[in-house]
This record gives C-alpha cells, sequence and structure tokens, in this order.
C-alpha cells in the first residue's frame, strides 16, 4: 500500500486547513471523517488535495458530503492543491463540479 | 506494487497464480487453505485476495465472511475463483462479501485481466 | 505474457491430482464400508479439483470426463441421490480411469479413449442425462444502438464489499463516450455518515458501438449489489434485446480450446518433491544459525590471540552442532510418508480377496512413518508383491478358517515404524502359515535341496526366497504375475534392507522388510586394509574382536572359520576379496570385524580400526562400474576416496564360494 500519512490538520481561529492523505479510501476515510467534522464550523476552510495518489468513491462522496455541508452553512471551501488522480477519479464520478474543484493543473 | 494474496489448496493452481503475478510485477503471498489465509491477511494488508471455493481446514467462503468483517479489509477486491457449474457459489460468495469472481479455467492472460481491471 | 505458459505446471497438477485420487480411492472404499458425508465432500473436492485443473492446464477431455463424476457426485453431495455399491463401483472405475489419463497426459498422448468414452457414457447415464446437454449458446443478437441510457444506484453495502463505482463507470468510458451525471438526493448529513456506505447514484449516457452484453459484463459482479437499468437511447432504438443471458457451459466442452498441450514428461523428468512449509522454514531457521556461527568464527581470522581458545573451541562446536541438524533437515527433505504406498492397499486387498472368495480386514498401522522418497517408490512393488501373496496364500478360504478354529475373517496388518536407524515393515497375516511339506518338495523337486532331513524351519523360510523356487504350483500368477520371492528379496537389498520372514504353522506369517532410513548418508566404520580405507555400515555390525592364531580353523577348501559365541563363522579376508597386496596377513596382528546381513553372519578380516564415522554415498557404478562387495563410495575428510563394503553381498559371495 501507498505511504499513510496521517492528514495533517490545523485549526486556526481563523481558518481550518486540511490535508488530504495520499492513500485515501475506504478502509482509511474515518480519520478525515473525523477531521471534517471538527474544521466545519471554521470561518475558512482549505483543503489540500495535492498529494492524493489513490482514491475512491467513499473518500469523494465523504467529501461531497462535507462540501454541501459547507453550502448549508453558507460558507466556501476552497482548493489549496489538487493531484491528478484526484482530479481524475472524480471527474469521472460526475462530482467534480460539486466539490468545485479548479481547473486540472498540468501533472 | 501491488501486494496479493493467492488462496488454493491445489499447489499447481497457485503455483500458476502466484508466477503470472509475480511475473507480472505483483507482490505475491501463497496460502494453502482458508485458515493459513486468514493468518497471512492478518500480519499484513493485502491490495487483493484470490480465493478458492473448495478447499479443506476452511473453505473460500467462510474465508471471505472472517476477512470481510475485518476493519482493514473493507473495500479490498476479493475474488473467489470457480467454476461454472458454481452459480449458487458465486452468490453465496458474494452475500459473503466477495467482490467477484474469476472463472476457472482461465489462463495467465485473463488472469492479469482481471487483476489489472479489480486493481486499476 | 508469452513467456507464462501453463504447461510449466503440468508435473505438479499430475502429482497433486495422483494424490487426490489416491484419496478419493481410499474415501470411496471407506463408504462402501459405510462412512459418513464427509467423505463424499472430500470426493468432491478432489473430483472437483481434478475438473477445474484439468481444464485450465488444458486437457479438455480429462475436464469433461470428471465433469460427469462431478455432476453425479454432486447430486450425492447434496441429498439427491443416496450413494450405493453400484455407484461406488462406477467411482472406482472413474478413478481408476483417469488413473489412465494422467499416464497417458505424462506420455503425451491423446486422453480419451474407448473405455473412458464409454464410462463418461455410463455416468451421464447415472447422471440422469443420457446425453450430455447441448453446449451450444443462444447466439445473442449483437444488440447495439447508438447508445444506452444507464441508471446506477448501488446498495450501501458495494463500496465495502471491493467493488468501487469509480472502476465501474472507468470500464464504461472506455465503451464509448460516457457522460456521468451524479445523483446526490440520498446523501445524508456529515454528522449522519457511515463513509463507508455508498449513498450517491448516477445516470450515465453512454454512446458508441457498446453492445448490452459489454455494459452488462461491467457489472455482471454487482447485479445483487446494487439498481440497475440498461435502457437504449430512444431516439434510433432497436428493439429492445431479449434478456436473456446465456447459461455457463459445461465445464470442459470445448473449454480452455485455446490452449495447447505440450508433449510433457519429455527430458524433463528428474522428479520432485513437495515440501512441508514447516520443514523449509527449519531450513531457513538453522542457515540463519550456521550464519552466525560463521560470524562469529570470523572473528578470529583477524585477531587470534590464544587466550580465546575456549571461545573457537565453542565455536567450533556449535558448527559441528549445526551442520549435523542442517544435515538431518536436508535429508529429512526427501522423507516422505509411507502411507502413500499403503493407500493402495485397500483397493487391492478389497478386489483380491473378492476375486478369491476370502475375508480379508486390513489393518494399516505406522502410515506417518517416513521413508526417503527413492526408497519409497521402489518399496511399492515388493509390498504389493508380499501382500497378495499373504492373501493368496497365507490367509485361507472361510470353511478352512472356521475348520481351524479361527473366525471366517483373515487379518492381514501393514505396519511402518522406526526401529533404531532402521524403517521396519512388516506384513503380518493371521493364516495358515507357510506350508512346510509343500515347500521341502517343491525344493527337492527344484534340486535347491538334496534331502528334506534336519532343514530347520528359518531354513524352509530361506528357501522361498531363492532363485528358481517359485512356480505356478506353489505361486499361483495371481500373486505371482511371473515373479518370485527372489526379486522381492532383491529388490528390498538393493535399496540396502533385507527380508526375513517367520510362519507360525496354523497361525500365520510374518514378513519383515528392513530398510535405511536414508540411502544417501549411512553410518559407518572406517576400516584400514593395507594403504586402502574401508566403510562397513554400522547397522551390519555385530562386534568387533581380535582372535589369537590358534581361534582361527582351516577347512578344507581353503576356508576360514572362528568360532563366536555358538556358532562358526566363515572368515572373509578383505585384502583377499578386494586384492590389496601391503595388508596384514596374520590374523592375531589385525582386527576381525562381525557383520550380519539377511540373517547370516561372516566375519571380515581388516588391519585396524580407523573411526566412526558418516559417509555420504555416491554411485560407484555411476562413476567408475559396479564392483561385487562394494556398494558405493564416499569421499573422505582428506579427500581421499573409501569404498562402502556391500555386507550382504559380501556375504553372498561367500556362500556361493562355499558351495563351489
Amino acid at each position: 500500500m501507498a505511504s499513510k500519512t496521517k492528514p495533517d490538520a490545523t485549526t486556526t481561529k481563523s481558518e481550518a486547513r486540511i490535508g488530504i492523505p495520499a492513500d485515501c479510501r475506504i478502509a482509511d476515510v474515518g480519520d478525515l471523517h473525523r477531521q471534517l467534522r471538527e474544521a466545519v464550523d471554521a470561518p475558512q476552510i482549505v483543503l489540500d488535495g495535492a498529494a492524493v495518489e489513490r482514491v475512491d468513491t467513499a473518500a469523494l462522496q465523504l467529501l461531497v458530503v462535507f462540501q454541501r455541508e459547507v453550502a448549508k452553512r453558507g460558507k466556501q471551501m476552497n482548493w489549496a492543491g489538487v493531484s491528478a488522480p484526484l482530479h481524475d477519479a472524480a471527474s469521472q464520478l460526475g462530482l467534480a463540479q460539486t466539490l468545485a474543484l479548479p481547473a486540472k493543473q498540468p501533472a | 506494487m501491488a501486494k496479493i494474496l493467492a488462496v488454493d489448496d491445489s499447489a499447481s493452481m497457485r503455483g500458476m497464480v502466484a508466477f503470472t503475478l509475480r511475473s507480472a510485477g505483483y507482490e505475491v503471498s501463497e496460502a494453502e487453505n482458508g485458515q493459513l489465509a486468514l493468518d497471512t491477511a492478518a500480519a499484513s494488508r493485502f491490495d487483493l485476495v484470490l480465493a478458492d471455493v473448495n478447499m479443506p481446514v476452511m473453505d473460500g467462503i467462510s474465508m471471505v465472511r472472517e476477512l470481510r468483517a475485518r476493519p482493514d479489509y473493507k473495500g479490498v477486491p476479493i475474488l473467489m475463483l470457480t467454476t461454472e457449474s458454481n452459480t449458487d457459489k458465486k452468490m453465496e460468495g458474494k452475500a459473503a462479501g466477495a467482490t467477484g469472481w474469476l472463472v476457472k479455467p482461465f489462463d495467465p492472460e485473463q488472469l492479469l485481466a482481471t487483476v489489472r481491471r479489480v486493481l486499476g | 505474457m508469452s513467456t507464462i505458459s501453463v504447461t510449466q505446471f503440468h508435473k505438479v497438477f499430475f502429482e497433486e491430482s495422483l494424490e487426490g485420487l489416491d484419496a478419493m480411492e481410499t474415501a470411496l472404499l471407506a463408504l462402501d464400508e459405510g462412512g459418513d458425508a464427509e467423505l463424499v465432500h472430500s470426493i468432491f473436492r478432489a473430483a472437483h479439483s481434478i475438473k477445474g485443473g484439468a481444464a485450465t492446464f488444458g486437457f479438455p477431455e480429462m475436464a469433461a470426463f470428471t465433469h460427469e463424476a462431478e455432476s453425479l457426485l454432486d447430486q450425492v453431495r447434496e441429498g439427491r441421490r443416496a450413494i450405493d455399491k453400484p455407484i461406488i463401483e462406477l467411482m472406482l472405475r472413474t478413478v481408476d480411469c483417469l488413473r489412465g489419463m494422467f499416464e497417458r497426459a505424462q506420455g503425451g498422448q491423446p486422453l480419451a479413449d474407448a473405455s473412458s468414452e464409454e464410462l463418461k457414457r455410463q455416468l451421464a447415464a447415472a447422471v440422469g442425462r443420457e446425453v450430455p446437454a447441448p453446449t451450444a449458446k443462444v447466439a445473442a443478437k449483437p444488440a447495439a444502438s447508438n447508445g444506452w441510457s444507464i441508471k446506477f444506484r448501488p446498495h450501501a453495502g458495494m463500496l465495502a464489499g471491493g467493488n468501487d463505482p469509480l472502476r465501474l463507470l472507468r470500464e464504461l468510458a472506455a465503451l464509448g463516450q460516457l457522460v456521468v451525471e451524479a445523483q446526490l438526493d440520498r446523501v445524508p448529513t456529515l454528522d449522519a455518515l457511515d463513509p463507508s456506505e455508498c449513498h450517491l447514484g448516477w445516470h450515465l449516457t453512454l454512446t458508441g458501438a457498446a453492445t448490452r452484453e459489454a455494459i452488462a459484463s461491467v457489472f455482471e459482479w454487482v447485479e445483487d449489489e446494487c439498481d440497475l437499468s440498461i435502457e437504449p437511447l430512444v431516439a434510433a432504438a432497436p428493439p429492445p434485446a431479449p434478456a436473456v443471458e446465456t447459461d455457463a457451459a459445461p465445464a470442459g466442452a470445448g473449454a480452455a480450446a485455446g490452449t495447447t498441450r505440450s508433449a510433457a514428461a519429455s527430458s524433463n523428468d528428474a522428479g520432485s518433491v513437495r515440501v512441508g512449509i514447516d520443514k523449509i522454514d527449519s531450513l531457513i531457521d538453522l542457515v540463519g544459525e550456521l550464519v552466525i556461527t560463521q560470524a562469529m568464527l570470523d572473528q578470529f581470522r583477524e585477531d587470534f590471540d590464544p587466550s580465546r581458545l575456549s571461545m573457537l573451541q565453542e565455536g567450533l562446536a556449535q558448527l559441528a552442532r549445526h551442520t549435523r541438524s542442517l544435515q538431518e533437515s536436508v535429508m529429512g527433505i526427501r522423507m516422505l510418508p509411507i502411507g502413500s504406498v499403503f493407500n493402495r492397499f485397500p483397493r487391492l486387498v478389497r478386489d483380491l480377496s473378492q476375486k478369491l472368495g476370502k475375508q480379508v480386514k486390513l489393518e494399516l498401522v505406522g502410515e506417518h512413518t517416513e521413508l526417503d522418497k527413492t526408497v519409497l517408490e521402489k518399496i511399492g512393488d515388493p509390498l504389493v508383491h508380499l501382500v497378495r501373496n499373504a492373501i493368496d496364500h497365507g490367509l485361507e478360504i472361510p470353511e478352512k478358517r472356521r475348520a481351524a478354529g479361527k473366525g471366517d475373517v483373515g487379518t492381514l496388518r501393514l505396519e511402518a515404524s522406526h526401529r533404531g536407524g532402521s524403517i521396519v515393515v512388516e506384513i503380518v497375516d493371521d493364516g495358515a502359515g507357510l506350508n512346510r511339506e509343500a515347500i521341502i518338495n517343491k525344493a527337492l523337486q527344484k534340486g535347491l535341496i538334496k534331502s528334506a532331513e534336519g532343514i530347520s524351519d528359518e531354513e524352509v523360510g530361506e528357501l522361498i526366497f531363492q532363485p528358481g523356487f517359485s512356480t505356478a504350483a506353489v505361486t499361483t500368477d495371481l500373486s505371482g504375475r511371473g515373479v518370485g520371492m527372489d526379486v522381492v528379496r532383491r529388490n528390498v537389498v538393493d535399496l540396502g534392507g533385507n527380508v526375513a520372514i517367520k510362519s507360525r504353522p496354523g497361525n500365520g506369517t510374518t514378513f519383515t522388510i528392513t530398510l535405511p532410513l536414508t540411502l544417501a548418508i549411512i553410518d559407518g566404520l572406517s576400516a584400514g586394509v593395507g594403504d586402502e580405507c574401508y566403510i562397513v555400515p554400522l547397522v551390519s555390525i555385530v562386534e568387533s574382536i581380535q582372535l589369537p592364531a590358534e581361534a582361527v580353523r582351516s577347512v578344507t577348501g581353503g576356508g576360514e572359520l572362528f568360532r563366536f559365541r555358538d556358532e562358526y563363522l566363515p572368515i572373509v579376508r578383505l585384502h583377499q576379496q578386494f586384492g590389496c597386496a601391503t595388508a596384514r596377513q596374520k590374523i592375531e596382528e589385525g582386527l576381525v570385524i562381525v557383520v550380519e546381513a539377511d540373517g547370516n553372519r561372516v566375519g571380515l578380516f581388516v588391519d585396524e580400526l580407523i573411526g566412526q564415522q558418516q559417509a555420504v554415498v555416491k554411485s560407484l557404478e555411476a562413476n567408475y562400474r559396479r564392483v561385487d562387495g562394494i556398494s558405493g563410495a564416499t569421499i573422505l575428510a582428506d579427500g581421499s576416496v573409501a569404498l562402502i563394503v556391500d555386507v550382504a553381498g559380501i556375504i553372498r559371495l561367500q556362500a556361493r564360494r562355499k558351495a563351489a
């Protein structure tokens, strides 16, 4: 399995920054779920998906649910980075727009 | 490279599967029945498990059921190696948590195609 | 991938299948005696494995044949049919037929023949299908349209089961132009979400030439795990394709047609051994120990200080210990349980006793006793011969047994055990014992003995091992198959063992086969004769003694005898036997090693004893030529060659000299 780095989350009073791990799949999304629940009320939310190598439907569904939760609160989530695998997977599942992914970055 | 666990009581079938997959660059561990497979799968996490159905000590279906119940193996593809005559077994295997199946007889190319399909 | 060919697995497939057939046969015979349902499962499992392997490894005829047997077994397994004598008989014939197929497969010959085809028909008829079901597939119309509308909603558990919609959608995208619209109407709140459950759905539009079948095959594994509809795009809709999925064809029928069979058993027939993982693990452990010891000893290379002598000695002792263990473990790899040979007897005994109208109970003891693979392969025929012999001659028909005050059912016991450095296999029957009268008459008639007077029971027993003894009158072709007991003994002796017989008149006969644990290494005593060194196998040695000159008596004809305990033994001077010029001549200056083989003893005269050692046996025949009285050669620690004395051979030579 690809290396599993702990998602690093830094929550300051103004900004919650969440890094999505390289291997982000169903067996390990529990951690990310917990972090997202903690971050949902932060005034500024930044997701960093630059490190993502492997991702599955479970992980993307979690991000979609989070995005909707954030939107419900009238806020916006921003992407600090989106890796190609993350972008491809989201597009394939028809979720890229919902997740407000920036246009695909050159690999 | 992805790690694969090949479970079959038949040494020739297991040998063919393991050899084919290793030749394609996968890291392969072998087990000759369900119980040994569970032990091996506990020691390290595999990206794919290929399991025969009819085996002594512990059959493939019981093995799938136990393996799938482990949090580590949530979502990990587990394929049953089965024969056509076992249509019921396919469904029984699915109900136990198998991802899919590979129908015997298969040749090395079919095996690799299926493994690549599952591992992406 | 052309480098991967299934043919390289043929050998393993053959081996495990033959083992499977043995297991099937054993289980069938146990069922015949009223065994339980678990037996049926194990029989089914064996047949099933053979079928799967045969189809995979390119033997479609065998797969098709086994398929019929499997179907019948399946009916039994599922309780749709009771197991009865005719089915057991049919299955036993199936086992035999498959063995024949494997034999032909190993020879690269066509597998099916008239008898296998006939048996296949009988199996099919028993299943209730006179003709194998036609395998023609319904040619599904290529139900193409210019596109498909697919509605796909996974059930909650699909993700955990390993089927990721992401993969399925990627596969669909590979079939044409895919437009994806995710359905988010059922997603829960962040707090309520179980992230391992799936709450998404998709509406998909696939345009291109993809057929319905191609799309359905993408979803093949998840039919039970999702709601799915596949509809042609409305615009140019052809009539809806029939929702007929063709049934899978029976295995073997045309299966693996693309796989070619190579002529197996070509040059690559060096034989292989299947080794248990535990044995391999212990080898790896030992090698690990050796590496540690080596590292320890390595310290002394750079820096040796006499004060560390004891450490060096300890290291060397450790090295010796580990080397010995490693040797034992490596030898252990060649050791296989004798059960694989014993397994063929239940069937043999059943068939033979039925044919002869005798009732025989077979007892197998010590099946787990391990023997060297080579010994194991060669001991089968002698054992078969002795078992046939016991049923044919030893055990009586029920009337005779009753008349002798015994039960109707005779007992035949095969027992293997370790005894010292040897393996002992006993074939014990509770029949009538040897017919002394008939044997003596036959021996007289054959000129093997001159008179019946004073012949002990042991000597009578020995007579049946004499070449030329067996004839149809005493040994029917049933037990003999034209081969006499002399051949049995010769075969066993060739393996470094021997056969002895003990008869209990009215109560039965016991044949005792003694075999060496391994052929590759022997424990021996090395003895000097002139400039040469000879190894005498320890197992043959009774005692070594020094004789005063007056203890030896010359006999007419040039032989020498000496008194040992209460018998006179001939002396064999090894220097004469093997022509060593510089050896000691006087009896009192050398030593006599009393050796025994096949119940006979002689004294070997040598110069001196050098010491006890293990000898790795090298074939003299393979490296030089056969020499009478020598069973092989070995290489000594100093690099010189020593010859290993063939005690049984020397005793035979001595007996021949005496007779001449």
